[in-house]
């Protein structure tokens, strides 16, 4: 919190460092640990999505909707597929996108992509009714941000750290004005 | 990167608003979200007339449909309210399942202050349409 309202009024230079360099180490252990909690809710909601869920319909609820389907751009092809089959499809590639992210997304962005794509097709899915429901898109905008993070490389140094909290913002910030915090 | 996706996602916030479709892009949140706070409510839909007098609705305060149906039922009393208002001809054949029945159904109007129909349950009542006398 100080490190924002500085941010924002102050100056992050210090006696010549910009305070926000400094600990860079243990931020980007706390990014990748956030991530990794990301991934992991993700799986969650994945798993929820089989089974009675307070937000999203429930399974025989999804099944039994076929007469109502007004299909949204990413799911148009579901049209001309076994509804049911359609459906099992959304949720399973969900779940194995996610499952898949949890194990290994920090190796490799095409895993990353996937769990973002399983993700959109899902809420695609739950929103191709009559009416978008907003309550996950921003879980899509950060799980779309991050199939840009870099992949782990075996000589990893903190230089790849720097670059992986720049998603969340951008670390040789020396200005006091609040567009240059790029704050997810 | 993120100051381009902000920008991109601006512009596809509001185009809508520009050219008037006022239809969302999908998964972008459409710009109305936070450029309006409504003080009335206005909504379309259907009354059922029991045949001892009782009436209640296929939409409002209805706890017997399931979160699909109830996306499905207003986005059809959404499309029957605005060809209402354009002085179209009213097609009740979607709302087929949910006449049958009943004693006596209607296309219905309610309006009010948001606080007191929401909370209170205080409105007022137009009768548009009979769609099964």
């Amino acid at each position: 919190m100080r490190t924002l309202f500085q941010t924002v009024w102050d100056r992050t230079i210090d006696q010549g460092h910009s305070f926000l360099n400094k600990d860079q180490d243990q931020k980007y252990k706390r990014a990748k640990w956030l991530v990794q909690l990301f991934y992991f809710i993700l799986c969650w909601l994945s798993v929820q999505s089989f089974s009675q869920f307070t937000q999203n319909p429930e399974w025989h609820v999804l099944v039994n909707a076929e007469a109502m389907f007004d299909p949204i751009w990413p799911v148009m092809w579901m049209q001309f597929l076994d509804w049911e089959f359609g459906v099992r499809l959304v949720l399973i590639t969900f779940f194995l996108s996610t499952l898949l992210a949890c194990v290994c997304w920090y190796r490799y962005w095409l895993v990353r992509f996937f769990a973002f794509l399983g993700l959109l097709m899902y809420v695609a899915l739950v929103s191709s009714f009559g009416k978008i429901d907003h309550y996950m898109h921003l879980l899509l905008i950060a799980a779309f941000l991050f199939v840009f993070l870099p992949n782990r490389k075996k000589d990893a140094t903190i230089d790849q750290g720097g670059f992986f909290t720049s998603v969340f913002w951008k670390p040789d910030i020396d200005s006091s004005q609040l567009f240059h915090i790029w704050i997810l | 990167m993120i100051p381009l996706f902000i920008a991109v996602y601006f512009v596809l916030a509001i185009t809508p608003i520009i050219t008037k479709t006022y239809k969302e892009i999908f998964p972008f949140f459409s710009f109305r979200l936070y450029s309006r706070i409504l003080e009335n409510v206005k909504m379309y839909d259907v009354m059922y007339t029991e045949a001892d007098g009782s009436t209640h609705y296929l939409y409002f305060e209805n706890k017997q449909i399931d979160k699909l149906e109830r996306k499905h039922l207003a986005m059809q009393l959404r499309k029957l309210g605005k060809a209402y208002q354009k002085g179209q001809e009213l097609n009740f054949q979607p709302l087929k399942q949910w006449v049958k029945g009943h004693h006596k159904v209607s296309f219905v109007k309610i309006y009010g202050n948001n606080i007191e129909v929401i909370q209170e349950g205080t409105y007022e009542l137009e009768i548009l349409a009979s769609i099964k006398p």
